[in-house]
């Protein structure tokens, strides 16, 4: 017969028996680290980032989850600065044990973090642009949802050589990116016939930078291309502005935004040419969620294009770990590219994706930020948008699509 | 020759703010008689209590410098009481030592309530005026002359005012001084008053041309240091002297150098004179040891 | 969580080496060297770049030690000129300057990229086993640098050290050569300091000049204060102390207390400066010391 007692106490002896038999990883949760500049140069940016992961966790947890398990995030600050981001990424790895960091942004961060990471054998996606991220040796577990530096390079000299310019030099923080992205446009502008006069690299963290810049205007370029953070650039533009010497500049996209134009007022920036990676506009992703993540992060996408980047991460994580039936990286950091891009079907949503893999298809997952089909070296291909200041407001020209 | 004109006229302005931080040094070193490591966090806190006052008060430059200076003079002297005065009678490297611990507690305070980002005063940034090949806006100017009106002030006040006197007494002899009728806690209380004062308005000169940060005041003591050292520890006139040296000299230096260097140059000064002629250029010549 | 400690023990540890080599400077010698830090930044970098360019990492640390204290014998030679405060804000520029360096001279150190994959002993050992191993190489060094720096001071040369420290002319007058003696505990504080550059290379795998900053000098000589200068025991007690006290405040987040990060450490340095302030007025013998060695001038 069975009683009410019984039936307590047989269920009891199942459920506990089951929970022997589970593997050490299976702890009802997928613990995921979101490492972000919260503060620092890329303080802009950071806590966007983070509630765009946020909202991505969000969103796949009330779908239920991978293999019906919940996303956990712990989160950190890189502080924009390797040291801080070393230690933030021992701690995520050491203690919090994640599988997967995601959100790192600044290409110095990034590249002191990676041997990290690929030694503990867990994926780590950022939003950098070191051209040297594409080639290190990383069994699989590196991924990236921004533009590299040597897209960027190829923005910047397309922009230069649009508007007729032929003589050049560049300035360029003392960081993977900065000389990255000079050192992209600089090869690409010289192939084209242009000339790069004179390259300047500085160091952070200094009240001046009269030297450096006067280094760049000596031999009298008609434009300075830079790769430069807001700080640093806020400064040189005062200075080159006082100094009185004609110049174009272009700079990238985190280097010049509203905040710089009201620190040092209109007239200094008007015509500053900025280029930063623009979110995919037509991608049905994008026009779901673009309003959830404005409100999430308090600014829209096109001013932090990086919010929609991590979200993309996050999602594409959940259906890694949805398509390999497993949240252990060695087993997901396979499928991270099958379910980025062809072929399978074309998903929107981590729900829509989910649902795919489990009918035992193929899913092609298209991103907001970009159609995130990641190619041999877990790059993207986003598209640019130019931007000049006019009458002290960010306006966008152009959209550049560098396969158009 | 024309190309040296550029840098040394930038050498003067930068050595003029550097004169008005290694005056207040000279004036502690005299008479207080230690290296007070945290006077470069005062510089930087009157720089970032005269932003509270235009931002956060909303006031006009001039009553936000006022602000500046009341609050710098306001917490050296709660420093100087609580730690300075009850190490006096202690080893010079007590009082080093714990200046570290006021550094460190000043600047760190700082960036706890403002963080690390870096602010600008809201001073239009205009174009500069050529005079003759040589670049100078009018904030440069505006510098150059607070700068030197001070300096003015101070040798006018230590020489003809009862209280310079009596500071430049106690400076040479402070027991003598004592018997002589000073109240030497006094006039060393007002010396702080005045160094505190010079570190403030420095600070706020320097974060006016260029950009308030935590750590802008410490990054140039060393500079700071060098001058008053090279223009002989202890003697104003020194300390202005050996700052326009210094400042004109890291600005040559970023013609044959990397500017990065700049700071090394300070640097080097300094140790070469405190091992060839200790005294500096106008110091007394009494041994460094 | 046993990880989190076994690293934490790891960084006590090499600032256990640097505060040895402090306390010989200042509580034994009593020679104020706020330049210690560029000790541990040349041994760190050191052994990086020899172990990167293939060097086995035992010659990295022999290296490191080495040229560390090849680089204290121009902070001898001036030493002896300079007054106390003098000689402090000389050593905290001869640090600058090193970092200077480091950061400028990108041909060689990468400048502000840093050195990144700087090789791990017994790498081929899993992640658990490995770090435990370094702990325990760690360890046996840590010990035999502190009997060896008892030895000398119990030794007659320590004597004569100690000689210097109280009366540096009554030294001199009883024929001791002070300039060699100073010279020799410089270069053996900072070969002891260099040492613990070179470990620090191999265990964060990652040198960078922002790691080397007066800071790092600054949190040195508050665990020989705190401690008690002139005690060795007491520079390795300091240095605990302060390690769980910095690295204990990493929770707080965890826990609740709703700070972000660079307000916790501009908080942890506050505290850290008024300890240190606490220190030497009140109590500047430390825990251990036994002699103020603030009294007299």
């Amino acid at each position: 017969m069975i009683t009410r007692r019984r039936f307590i106490l047989t269920s009891a002896a199942g459920v506990g028996l089951g929970m022997l038999g589970r593997p050490a990883w299976a702890s009802e949760e997928i613990r995921i680290g979101a490492l972000n500049p919260l503060t620092g140069a890329g303080s802009p940016y950071g806590p966007g980032m983070q509630k765009a992961i946020a909202l991505a966790a969000e969103e796949i947890n009330r779908a239920g989850g991978p293999l019906a398990m919940k996303i956990r995030l712990i989160t950190d600050d890189t502080e924009t600065n390797p040291e801080a981001g070393v230690r933030g990424a021992k701690k995520l790895i050491e203690v919090n044990k994640v599988v997967a960091i995601l959100g790192t942004w600044s290409s110095g961060v990034t590249m002191a973090v990676l041997p990290l990471t690929i030694k503990a054998g867990i994926v780590e996606m950022s939003v950098s642009g070191a051209p040297e991220i594409s080639t290190m040796h990383n069994d699989g577990l590196v991924w990236r949802t921004q533009a590299s530096n040597v897209l960027f390079g190829e923005a910047f000299a397309r922009v230069a050589l649009k508007r007729g310019f032929k003589r050049a030099s560049t300035m360029a923080f003392n960081n993977p990116s900065g000389l990255g992205n000079t050192g992209e446009f600089a090869k690409v502008f010289t192939r084209a016939g242009g000339q790069v006069l004179t390259r300047v690299v500085y160091n952070p963290n200094q009240a001046s930078y009269k030297a450096e810049l006067g280094q760049a205007l000596a031999p009298k370029p008609e434009v300075i291309v830079t790769g430069s953070y807001l700080p640093d650039t806020t400064i040189i533009l005062k200075e080159w502005y006082e100094g009185g010497q004609s110049v174009k500049w272009i700079t990238p996209g985190w280097a010049v935004n509203p905040k710089l134009i009201a620190s040092v007022g209109a007239h200094v920036v008007e015509g500053v040419v900025a280029v930063d990676t623009v979110p995919d506009f037509d991608s049905p992703t994008y026009k779901r969620m673009n309003d959830a993540l404005t409100k999430a992060m308090g600014v829209d996408t096109v001013t932090n294009p990086y919010g929609p980047m991590v979200y993309d991460q996050m999602i594409l994580v959940g259906l890694a770990i949805e398509a390999a039936k497993s949240p252990d990286p060695k087993g997901f950091k396979s499928k991270i590219r099958e379910v980025s891009g062809p072929p399978g079907t074309k998903v929107y949503s981590f729900e829509e994706g989910v649902k795919e893999l489990r009918r035992g298809g193929k899913v092609n997952y298209e991103g907001m930020s970009s159609k995130i089909d990641f190619d041999a070296n877990g790059d993207v291909r986003p598209r640019f948008g130019i931007y000049e200041v006019r009458g002290g407001k960010l306006e966008r020209v152009e959209i550049l699509d560098l396969d158009a | 020759m024309l190309a040296f004109a550029q840098p040394v006229v930038d050498g003067l302005i930068n050595g003029s703010i550097y004169a008005l931080v290694a005056l207040g040094l000279t004036l502690a070193f005299g008479i207080a008689r230690f290296a007070n490591v945290a006077h470069g966090d005062f510089v930087t806190l009157g720089a970032y209590a005269a932003l509270w006052g235009v931002y956060g008060a909303g006031l006009g430059l001039v009553p936000a410098a006022l602000v500046g200076l009341a609050a710098t003079v306001g917490a050296g002297l709660v420093a100087v009481g609580l730690v300075y005065r009850p190490l006096a009678r202690r080893a010079r490297i007590a009082s080093v030592i714990a200046s570290i611990g006021v550094a460190l507690v000043l600047r760190h305070a700082l960036i706890f309530v403002a963080g690390t980002q870096q602010f600008s005063f809201p001073i239009p940034i205009v174009r500069a005026s050529d005079f003759l090949g040589v670049r100078i806006t009018p904030k440069e100017l505006t510098i150059l002359t607070v700068a030197t009106l001070l300096m003015l002030a101070l040798s006018v006040a230590l020489q003809l005012t009862r209280v310079g006197k009596e500071m430049r007494a106690v400076a040479d002899d402070p027991a003598l001084a004592r018997v002589a009728g000073i109240r030497v806690d006094r006039v060393v209380t007002i010396m702080w008053m005045w160094s505190l004062a010079l570190a403030a308005i420095a600070g706020m000169l320097l974060g006016v041309k260029t950009v308030v940060t935590p750590y802008m005041g410490w990054d140039m003591l060393l500079s700071a240091f060098a001058g008053a050292i090279l223009g002989g520890i202890g003697s104003p006139v020194g300390a202005v002297v050996g700052s326009l040296v210094i400042g004109v000299s890291e600005e040559l230096t970023t013609l044959v150098l990397p500017p990065a260097y700049r700071a090394g140059v300070a640097f080097l000064i300094m140790t070469a004179v405190l091992l060839v002629r200790p005294a500096g250029i106008f110091g007394a010549r009494t041994a460094i040891r | 969580m046993t990880a989190y400690l076994v690293a934490m023990a790891i960084i006590a540890l090499i600032y256990g080496l640097l505060a040895l080599g402090l306390n010989l400077h200042w509580g034994h010698t009593g020679l104020i060297n706020f330049g210690h830090v560029a000790f541990f930044a040349l041994g760190a970098y050191a052994s990086a770049l020899l172990t990167l360019g293939g060097a086995p990492i035992a010659v990295g640390a022999i290296a490191a030690t080495g040229l560390a204290g090849l680089a204290a014998l121009p902070i001898g030679w001036v030493s002896v000129r300079l007054r106390s405060d003098y000689l402090a804000i000389v050593t905290i520029g001869f640090s600058e300057m090193v970092r200077l360096v480091l950061l400028n001279e990108v041909w060689l150190t990468r400048g502000p990229m840093g050195l990144l994959g700087v090789p791990r002993p017994f790498d081929a050992l899993p992640t658990g086993a490995n770090e435990l191993l370094y702990l325990a190489i760690l360890t046996g060094v840590v010990a035999l640098s502190f009997l060896l720096v008892e030895r000398v001071v119990r030794s007659p040369f320590g004597r004569v050290l100690r000689a210097i420290r109280e009366d540096e002319d009554a030294a001199s007058s009883l024929g001791k050569n002070v300039v060699q003696f100073k010279i020799k505990s410089l270069v053996l504080g900072a070969a002891i300091a260099g040492l613990a550059g070179s470990f620090y290379a191999h265990y964060i795998n990652y040198v960078v000049p922002d790691q080397f900053l007066p800071l790092v000098t600054f949190y040195v000589w508050i665990a020989v204060i705190l401690g008690g200068s002139g005690s060795n025991v007491g520079a390795l007690l300091g240095t605990g102390i302060l390690m769980v006290f910095l690295e204990g405040t990493r929770f707080l987040k965890d826990w609740g207390v709703p700070l972000d990060e660079v307000r916790l450490a501009a908080l942890r340095f506050v505290v850290v400066g008024l300890a240190l302030v606490l220190l030497v007025v009140y109590r500047p013998q430390g825990l251990l010391g036994q002699r103020d060695v603030t009294s007299g001038r």
